[in-house]
This record gives C-alpha cells, structure tokens and sequence, in this order.
C-alpha cells in the first residue's frame, strides 16, 4: 500500500523542486504537485513499502499505510528518526501495540558502567 | 573529542554539600572510567587552595578538558576561564555544569532525589565533554563593498561613516540631488540654523573620501543574494543632458513651453519641465522631466546652445555587488487632502508644514517672503493645525514626534520676520520632548498664541482670507477665527514599497514582522531596532520610524557601524557559527528557508553554505535540519546527543525522567532563579540550555524517546518575544508535528511539551515543571522503555 500524504502538513519542502521523498524514494515515485505545490506518489501500485519516505519527511507528513498481506486495515508501522536511532511502533489490525528501538549508528558513546 | 577529562565537583561551601551528599558523589565519579583523568571532589573550588588545586591536577594529569561542577557557568566566569587558559587548557574545554543553582537549590527538600540528580548531570555533562573540542577562532575577510540607498540625510551620513572607514560605498538616490526632505528644510531646530549648512558639509567630506560612487536619479529594481553577497539591479533613468557640455545658461527653461507643479517645493509654484540643477545636485547639469513633455516637442534641444540635450538617451541597469547596505529610504508629508475638513487642495492659502519650509526658504518660490499662495497678499494671520491626519485612528494613528517642534520653529520663522503677525497654533498635545521644551517657552514669550483646539472646518471667510472653525477643547466651546495662511501639520509617512521591499522581501519581512502594519520598517524594537530579516541590510532614518534630525543622524551611524562590524580588512567571527557538514547534506535547503537572518546562499554544487560574517549563531538552522548536518564548534547537537544518550536513571522508584530544553537567553535563567528562590520542583527535570528554542532538533526530542526518557519539556520565550525572531514558533511547529505522529503511535503527545515563560516568570516555570511531572506519573513510564532493542 502507499504512504499516505498530509496536505495539511506537507509544505512540498517550501516548493523546493525535488522534495526530500522524491530524492530518497527508490523507484523515484514521489513528486511534487505543481499546483498544490504538496508531495504525491505518481504510481500508487509500484510502491513496495519500503518507508524511506515516511522516514525522511522532515514534517512527518508521510505514512505508510501497511499491506493487506501484513496487516489489515487499520494495521500501521510507524518510524520516529532520531538522531542515532529509529523507533518503530507497529499497530496491527487488532489495535496491539509493539514498539521497537533500532540503532542506526555505531553507538559510539557507551558508558562504562559498573 | 577529549580524551583525558578531570571532573571537579564544588561543594560551594555547604550550597551543594549540605543538600547533596558529596562523598556519595565521590564514589560515583569513581565508576566513571572511559577517558576520565581526574576526579576531584572539594568543598571550595574558587577558593585560593581550590584554584591551585585545580591547577596542579590539570598539570599533573596533562588533562584536556575540565568539567566543572558548581556555579552556574555566569558566576566566576573570567576566575575560572582565566584558572583554564593559565593551566594550558585550550579554549572552550573547560565546561561548566550548573550543580547548585540547576540541581541542590531546587531540590532542598529531597536531598536524596537531589543527589541522583546531580550524579545523572555529570554523567551527561561527562558525556558532552567527550565529544567536545577546543574552539578554534575564525577570521575572515571582510567585505569591503556596501550600499546605501537614499540619499538624504541619513543616507549621506551613512555614507560618509562608512567610506571613511575605507568602505566603497555605492549611494543610490531617487532624485536627481541630494539631501531628499532635509535639503529642502529652510532651518532646522533646535539651533535654527541652515539645513544644507550640515548636508554641504558631508556632501564635501563624501567627496573628499573619493570612495563613494554616487548615482542619482536611480532606482534599485531587484536584490538577490544573501548577506555578503548581494546582488542589486539598479534603473538609472537619464538626465537626457548630457555632462560637460551643458553649463546651466537656462536657455532650457525659457524655452520650454511645459509648465508643472514645482515637485521639489512640494507642490508650491510652477516649474518646467527642463530645470536648472536643485542645489545638492552631484552632477549639476539641468534635468528634463520627460514624463511631462509632449509628443515630439524638443523646444530645449533646439534652443540649447551648446548641444547638451539628448532627449534620446535610454535608461541604463546596472547590478551592484556589496555586501552589506543601509536602507534609508526616508518618508514623505502625509497625504493631508484626504482629510476633508480641513480644506488642503481646496484652499490654496491651507498650505502644509513642508511647503512652509519652501515658502520662507530662501530658494523657494517666494525667496523667503511670506506671501500667501493663493491671495497673493503677505501673511499677517497664521493659523497653525497640529496632528493633520496624525493620531487620527481614520487617517495615521502615530504621533510623528517632529512635527510639534516644526510647527513651534515655523511659528518662530513668522515672528522673527514680523513681530506683530498674529500667530495661533490649534493643537491636540503639544509634544516638545528634552531639550525642545526650551524652543516652545521661547515661542511663547515671543507671543505666539497656543490653544487646545480641535478644528471642525474651514472655509473662506467673506472679506477674503480662511475662517477656521474650531473646538476649544480646554473651555469646551466652538469659536471662530480668522487666517491669511493656515499651515498643516502633516505628518510623517514611510517611503512606499521600492525595489529593496518588492517581492520576496516584503514577504519576509512581513512575516518576521519587520514591517509595522504603518509601514516602517524596523526589526525587533528594543534590542535589534536598525535590522531587517535580512542580515546584511539595516534601516536608517525616518523610514524605520518617525525622527527628528539628532535621531536620524544616530540612526544612520548606528547602520553604518553595524555594517562596519563585517567590513573591517579581518574580522574575527563568533567561533560558534553554523557549519554545514557535507558528508551528511542532502541538499534539502531547509536551512536556507528556517533561517531567520537569510545568511545561507547555494554553492555551485547545490550545497547551502552559511555567511559567517552574518550568521548570528542562533542555531535555528541546527534545529531545522533534518539530517543533523549542521554544527557549529562548541555546544551543539553532537553535544546534546551525547548528552541524551548518557543513559541518565530515575531519581527516584517511579519517578518520571524528564529532559528539559530550556532557551538560553529567559527561560533558563528563569529556572535558574526558581532554584535560587528555592521554589522546588521535581528532582526528575533535568536542565539543558540552548541558545535558541529553535536550536532544538526533533531527532534529539525522538532520540530522548526512544531512551527511555519519560517527558521532554521545551521552554522559551513568547511569541513576539524571541531574540532570533521566532524560534520559539519554530521549535513549537516542529513539536506540534511531533506531538501528531506520537498520537498516531498511540503515545501520550503530552509527553512532550513547549512552555512559553519570560525571564521573570520563575514561578510559572517551577508551576509548569511540577504539574508536567504529575501528568507524566499519570500516564507511566515512557512505552519505549518496555521496547525491544534490535
């Protein structure tokens, strides 16, 4: 399935001509709309979920809603990017909750402890 | 990145060590090893055996860095930054943590919370030491280009300013002289004396410099480009005369058959449409007013004797380069015709307070003499009608704060030439402040007649002369009176929208609310009063808002030197300006758009390339940045990510982790005050000072989140309030996005807050703290502390 766009929250990355989901977006799917001057995905059936998108979106204006094949209706996995990490909240059609923590980086500041 | 840091925990003589247990401390440094050379922990640090203590551990144990845990980093800032440097320490290593004011003051009465606290701040503080570097200062070359546009008073002051610090200055006027409003002043107060006296002394000095190219009768059409790199496209419109042959003979003029309103006497007498050079004119050649001439008419041309008029010259565009330029468009007499009750453009004896400068000026059309424009007969009855249009929420609500002194000095001008003309001046306040209270007490003695009183009406009175109706607001009854000459007060208006303002720039100008809804145009009041949205351009003069000469004059030297500071041959910047770090950009330009100075120009390759001349390290761009590419040397967000991820524990069982975000210039002062107040609040809140609440990034609020940390909360400044316009809105934005996508992950957006507090609102902060903290043990721990680690 697609991600999804909040017009209210896209700006289009202020008009820029490429916005951040069509650099990062694999199949180069995103666009900007030259009238609403918002973020869309030109061909909804190519997508294939791999949420770069939705990570990038500085405005988190992106979500991606999950295949039926993973999850049903109203099922949604949603990313917070963090600086050296990415949580995942995966919400699957029963409504449960599970919540990951993935570090992105090298985790170059480890405390000694005891 | 420090390798061999000595922490130095203070027990301020009981501040800390009666709240805080500091042997309990010293067991806790002990568990920090990683690049840790020294822990010392004593009961007087700014004491005499202190400080050679903490000199002979720094020698002894060739530390790099040294985190400092006492004071508030305000309070013995030259002692200790003096104690580092003599030690050997470079600059910016040695780091202060706020223990006493941050940590044992506020949490008086839970000393063991207070203790946890205090060992939570130095295992971040510790962790923001690591990957700190020394400072490294920078020096750049300044640029030694700049503009000034407007050519009267405060321009030609900022000019002279300004080229003689070596500065080359392009001076761009509309007109085809010098000198603009102030010029065509006959005397200015308080001194009464010669206006072009002070504008022929700087238009010499100016030309003495030979550092400044004048052109007049030019328009700036367009600016691009950033602060130090600016770009204007400037329309010079002809004189169609051309220079060195034409001599000033007039033959021109008689020849002309166009007759127009005189523009340069405001509207007072007739002119033609070829004129003799104004006084103040650089090029001293006549002008032909082409938009008055009729179809094929070259009357001047064939009666010039020398050939000079060449009525087929075309405009010239011109783009200048500089790098930084003084706007001082100045201001214009208000349209007093759209007050109807006062009969201007109907009577041509109601005349305004500039065309009374022109008509006793010397050169004006009158040559001084006092005569009545439309009677023809010389005034002896002056009726003088303050705030025409001024204070009037119909009209201008301002006060122009001149025009009072104006009238008062005008009214001297009559009395001077004729000791028995009756003079009245009919006003709402008379507003005479400082040292002009002197020129009215000198009116009055002089006989001139002061009446509160609200005009109702004129109207020609029948043996000829104006009948001027009016309230008498002090007795409170309706009387007439008699005038030759009724003079308006006419107020002080911006300069309309030019080139500078159109387009783009008005748009952000208008959205940092550089422009009042009047239309002056000037930063943020009280503290950067001459900026504008743009670094690089300031304000000058009575288009920033209304002023008197004096203040005009400080103005423009107030821009210039704002200038100067970045026009110097080096000029050594604040190390703490906004890197781009290439590696990580992805080119998004979100940095040049959240940008509140417009500092960030594109290099070739697409990249966003700060001015560090201009940039005013607010680190807004730093908050913006949605790959955290952007640093700065000394504290920034690799600082507070090593901090965040310092693994910090609660303080107590089941009491919330809270990271604070707290703006540098209100908000943490505030906290600071709070805890010196000994207003408590939970010992769970731990204080991080930014320089800006927009300098926050949300990956460190998602990254706090993601460790564990049970509630972010942001406080700064209000609204309208911020130092760097707007980074509180900023940071509250990004926060309310954030706050969206936490709901949707079915989390508690109240997790994370923004309070808007001003300095002096400690108690609201300590108010806000403890009720955050209470909602936080309501909602339970932070879901992601359950979360699988993968």
């Amino acid at each position: 399935m697609p991600p999804k766009i909040d017009p209210a929250k896209c700006d289009g990355c202020q008009g820029e001509s490429e916005p951040l989901c069509e650099q990062v977006c694999p199949g180069n799917l995103m666009t900007l709309n030259k009238d609403s001057m918002k973020a869309i995905i030109k061909d909804v059936s190519d997508c294939w979920d791999c949420m770069t998108c939705t990570k990038s979106c500085p405005r988190q204006a992106i979500q991606t809603v999950l295949q039926y094949q993973l999850a049903y209706f109203p099922g949604k996995l949603i990313p917070l990017v963090g600086t050296n990490s990415v949580t995942w909240t995966s919400i699957d059609c029963h409504g449960k909750v599970e919540r990951f923590v993935m570090k992105t980086l090298a985790a170059g500041d480890d405390e000694d402890e005891d | 990145m420090a390798k061999n840091i000595g922490i130095f925990v203070c027990g301020c003589r009981g501040s800390i060590s009666d709240i805080i247990n500091t042997d309990v401390i010293g067991q806790e440094l002990a568990k920090l090893k990683k690049y840790v050379g020294a822990r010392v922990v004593d009961p007087w640090l700014c004491g005499e055996r202190g400080q050679d203590l903490i000199r002979e551990t720094v020698l002894q144990n060739g530390l790099d860095c040294v985190l400092l845990a006492g004071c508030p980093a305000t309070v013995h800032a030259d002692l200790f930054n003096s104690l580092a440097a003599g030690a050997g320490l470079s600059p910016g290593m040695l780091i202060r943590l706020d223990l006493r004011e941050g940590c044992a003051y506020p949490h008086r009465d839970d000393p063991p919370g207070a203790l946890r606290k205090a060992v939570n701040l130095i295992r971040m503080w510790n962790a923001r030491a690591r990957v700190s570097d020394p400072l490294s200062p920078l020096m750049l070359p300044g640029c030694r280009e700049a503009a000034v546009v407007g050519g009267g008073l405060a321009g030609l002051t900022a000019a002279l300013d300004l080229a003689e610090a070596g500065v080359n200055v392009a001076l761009i006027e509309k007109e085809s002289y010098l000198g603009g409003n102030a010029g065509r002043l006959n005397k200015i107060f308080p001194r009464l004396c010669e206006a072009r006296c002070g504008l022929t002394y700087l238009y010499n000095r100016l030309r003495e410099t030979g550092k400044v190219s004048i052109m007049t009768l030019s328009e700036v059409e367009k600016l691009e480009g950033s602060a130090g790199r600016f770009n204007a496209t400037v329309l010079t419109k002809p004189r169609y005369v051309r220079e060195g042959l034409c001599h000033g003979c007039g033959k021109c003029t008689e020849a002309c058959p166009v007759e127009v309103a005189d523009d340069y006497n405001y509207g007072l007498g007739r002119r033609k449409a070829v004129s003799a050079p104004y006084s103040l004119d650089p090029v001293g050649t006549c002008v032909v007013d082409r938009r008055h001439c009729p179809p094929d008419c070259a009357e001047c041309a064939r009666a010039c004797p020398t050939g000079a008029i060449e009525l087929d010259q075309q405009p010239v565009r011109r783009v200048l380069r500089f790098g930084a330029a003084v706007v001082a468009t100045g201001w214009q007499p208000y349209a007093v015709e759209k007050v109807d009750r006062l009969g201007y453009g109907v009577y041509p004896d109601v005349i305004t307070n500039v065309q009374m400068e022109r008509l006793t000026a010397g050169d004006g059309p009158t040559g001084g003499g006092l005569i009545c424009p439309g009677s023809g007969r010389q005034a002896g009855r002056i009726v003088f009608i303050q705030c025409a249009g001024s204070r009037d929420l119909g009209h201008q609500s301002w006060c122009s704060s001149v025009c009072c002194t104006a009238s008062i000095k005008q009214s001297l001008y009559v009395k001077e030439n004729n000791p028995k003309a009756r003079v009245y001046v009919f006003y709402n306040d008379i507003r005479t402040p400082g040292e002009y209270e002197d020129l009215y007490l000198r009116a009055q003695r002089a006989g001139v007649v002061f009446i509160r009183a609200n005009p109702a009406g004129i109207a020609p009175a029948p043996g000829g002369g104006l009948k001027v109706t009016a309230e008498d607001t002090l007795m409170g009854r309706l009387f007439e009176t008699l005038a030759d000459l009724v003079v308006l007060a006419a107020g002080i208006t911006p300069c309309g929208p030019d080139g500078l303002q159109a387009g783009e720039d008005l748009e952000a100008l208008r959205r940092y609310g550089l422009v009042s809804p009047a239309g002056f145009r000037s930063g943020h009041r009280q503290c950067f009063p001459l900026e504008s949205a743009s670094q690089g351009i300031y304000f000058a003069g009575c288009c920033q808002e209304p002023m008197d000469m004096g203040t005009t004059v400080n103005s423009a030297l107030a821009a210039s030197g704002r200038v100067l500071r970045t026009a110097a041959a080096r000029v050594e910047v604040s190390p703490l300006v906004a890197v781009v770090d290439r590696s990580g950009c992805d080119k998004c330009k979100r940095c040049l758009e959240e940008c509140p100075y417009g500092v960030f120009s594109l290099d070739r390759e697409g990249f966003p390339v700060p001015d560090p001349l201009f940039c005013r390290s607010c680190q807004i761009c730093m908050g913006s940045c949605p790959r955290q590419c952007i640093i700065s040397q000394g504290d920034g967000i690799k600082q507070q990510m090593a901090m965040i991820g310092a693994r910090i524990k609660e303080t107590a069982p089941g009491e919330p982790v809270v990271l604070a975000f707290l703006c540098g210039n209100d908000a943490y002062p505030a906290a600071l005050e709070a805890g010196r107040r000994g207003m408590n609040y939970p010992a769970g809140i731990h204080l991080i000072p930014v320089r800006c609440l927009g300098a926050v990034n949300m990956g460190l609020i998602k990254d706090g989140l993601a460790a564990g940390i049970d509630g972010i909360l942001l406080a700064g400044c209000r609204s309208d309030e911020c130092h760097y316009t707007g980074g509180s809105d900023r940071a509250g934005e990004r926060l309310e996005n954030l706050r969206d996508t936490l709901r949707d992950m079915i989390m508690d957006c109240d997790r994370v807050r923004l309070i808007r507090i001003r300095i002096g609102e400690w108690e609201v902060f300590a108010r806000e703290a403890v009720c955050f903290v209470d909602n936080l043990k309501v909602m339970g721990p932070n879901p992601f502390k359950a979360a699988a680690r993968v």
